[in-house]
């Protein structure tokens, strides 16, 4: 299991930032801890289906790395994947497929390698334990997400930020659709274009109704971020729907979503 | 050979698994799991969502009533709430449930129970399905516009029978964790912990810089009981990582980070 991590441009106030250090989260106290690797950092631009390395960062004498969209030269939605690689990897300098990330386990202790992912507005910020599993990414998929994290109160703007990320080779960059529909009548509201590898990015308003996201094309990632124009109050993921099930959790989630994207047109 | 390697990646799966053995064979496999939430009230207000979970899975409106069970800080049995709703998600403001002068912070657990007519309509999809209730808890300053929220983390909670219930959870060999947490100067950190375990858990916290580790504080936790350890850094001071050794494969706190600008909720 390994997994990429990312940073997007949400909007011209929203910095979006990752912080990782160089203790693998999760192991048996008699494993070593501390890993040593590097991380290069790849954009495939909107129209382009080819990598490219943007940055190398390396960890030198220090136990963390901090990296912000801020650093880099990026238009709205696109995306910098993050990929954890071997400290002595050499990179090319375009890819027409992904680099597989390194694993940073160091036994088979069940949580996932992660990363802080946080955006900020001015001081003030939020946060979640979060990546993009590389199983994830080589797949095409289907999408469904519900709105729970989706907060009402007056002033607040609500986003939810679609992260895809998909790293076999692409011959032709195909323009994909995001749809949010009413969870109750499964009648579609709105549509939404996006390309692989790349961060949708919606401001989803208000809907007087249970409303669902979800799209026939690709998986992703959802995050849902709730912010003023002072503040970031809130950052999640939603659950995929597999962990609404405690046993045969692909086989249930595959039943759930054939239940809605049936409905949904 | 065939034998004896089978045995080993048995014996490997094992130590590493965090719940009951007896869980990876369907006939002992629980029909309902749920994690472990918090709610605080000591300057906070607590909101959870639950989900429906068998309208989730049919995509259509089904009538269900949430049950939450409430336990104080030590563990102790505190009460429990039926809510109707044919709602997919409902929001639940905790402190309408209870009595927050008497109870600042405690766990609560989520099931959700159907009438018979619907248990007997879907009684096929039911009969090959194990739900999970993990849910989203929110907590807000007093004061603050919005809830900062986190989804739930780790349980293995199951119900027999009135509000008796048990746990999945096994203990292993001992685990650490680290979290991939920036500890900032001038900031607040609180790590909540809830035992998921029957047995008495112990777990250690260690500041930990340049690989080496340094004791801050031992709690000794019985099943469902929460230890809070609180770290607090002024512009001026060194930080460092915090790690927590103990024989949970899954061993995750929820970390409150706050400054005046921030109120950070999420898990490990």
């Amino acid at each position: 299991m390994s997994d990429y991590l990312f940073l997007s441009k949400i909007d011209n106030c929203i910095e979006n930032y990752i912080y990782l250090n160089r203790y693998t989260p999760n192991r048996q106290e008699k494993a070593d801890g501390l890993i040593n690797f590097k991380v290069g950092i790849f954009l495939q631009k909107f129209h382009e289906n080819n990598w490219y390395l943007v940055d190398e960062k390396f960890f030198d004498n220090n136990e963390s790395l901090f990296i912000s969209s801020l650093e880099y030269d990026l238009s709205i939605g696109e995306l910098l994947v993050v990929v954890p690689a071997d400290s002595s990897k050499v990179f090319e300098k375009k890819y027409d497929e992904l680099p597989k990330p390194l694993s940073r386990k160091v036994d088979l202790s069940p949580i996932n390698e992660r990363t802080e992912i946080g955006y900020r507005i001015n001081d003030s910020f939020s946060s979640y334990q979060g990546e993009f599993p590389y199983k994830m990414s080589c797949f095409k998929g289907t999408f469904l997400s519900f709105d729970p994290l989706i907060q009402h109160a007056k002033g607040i703007t609500n986003k939810l930020i679609f992260i895809n990320i998909f790293s076999k080779k692409i011959k032709t960059k195909d323009i994909f659709q995001l749809h949010i529909a009413s969870a109750n009548t499964k009648r579609k509201y709105k549509s939404y274009d996006y390309v692989n590898n790349s961060a949708l990015i919606i401001d989803i308003g208000n809907y007087n109704d249970e409303i669902c996201f979800y799209s026939k094309d690709t998986l992703g990632v959802p995050i849902f971020l709730s912010h003023d124009s002072n503040s970031i109050f809130s950052v999640e993921h939603t659950h995929p729907p597999s962990e609404f099930f405690w046993k045969n959790k692909f086989h249930a989630q595959s039943v759930l979503k054939s239940n809605w994207l049936n409905q949904l047109k | 050979m065939d034998v004896l390697n089978n045995i080993s990646r048995l014996k490997q799966k094992i130590q590493f698994d965090p719940f009951s053995i007896l869980e990876s064979i369907p006939k002992f496999s629980k029909k309902e799991i749920s994690d472990i939430f918090i709610f605080r009230f000591d300057g906070f207000d607590t909101e959870f969502i639950a989900e429906n979970s068998l309208a989730l899975l049919t995509g259509s409106k089904i009538l269900c009533d949430h049950l939450l069970l409430f336990f104080d800080e030590q563990g102790h049995f505190l009460k429990s709430e039926r809510l109707p709703t044919d709602l997919y998600h409902k929001k639940i403001s905790i402190k309408t449930l209870l009595d927050i002068e008497k109870v600042k912070l405690g766990s609560f657990v989520h099931f959700v129970r159907y009438s018979d007519e619907i248990l007997k309509e879907y009684s096929s999809i039911l009969k090959e399905t194990t739900f999970q209730h993990r849910g989203y808890t929110g907590f807000k300053l007093n004061d603050s516009l919005a809830y900062s929220y986190v989804h739930g983390n780790y349980g293995g909670i199951y119900k027999k029978h009135q509000n008796n219930i048990f746990s999945v959870s096994r203990i292993r060999q001992k685990f650490v964790y680290t979290p991939q947490v920036k500890l900032k100067p001038g900031f607040k950190y609180e790590f909540f912990f809830v035992s998921p375990n029957k047995k008495n858990i112990i777990l250690d916290f260690y500041k930990v810089k340049n690989n080496k580790k340094d004791h801050i504080k031992t709690f000794k936790l019985k099943f469902l009981e929460i230890c809070s350890l609180v770290l607090s850094f002024d512009d001026n001071s060194e930080v460092y990582n915090v790690s927590w050794e103990s024989h949970l494969p899954v061993g995750r706190c929820i970390i409150f980070e706050n400054n005046m600008h921030t109120n950070n909720v999420f898990h490990s």
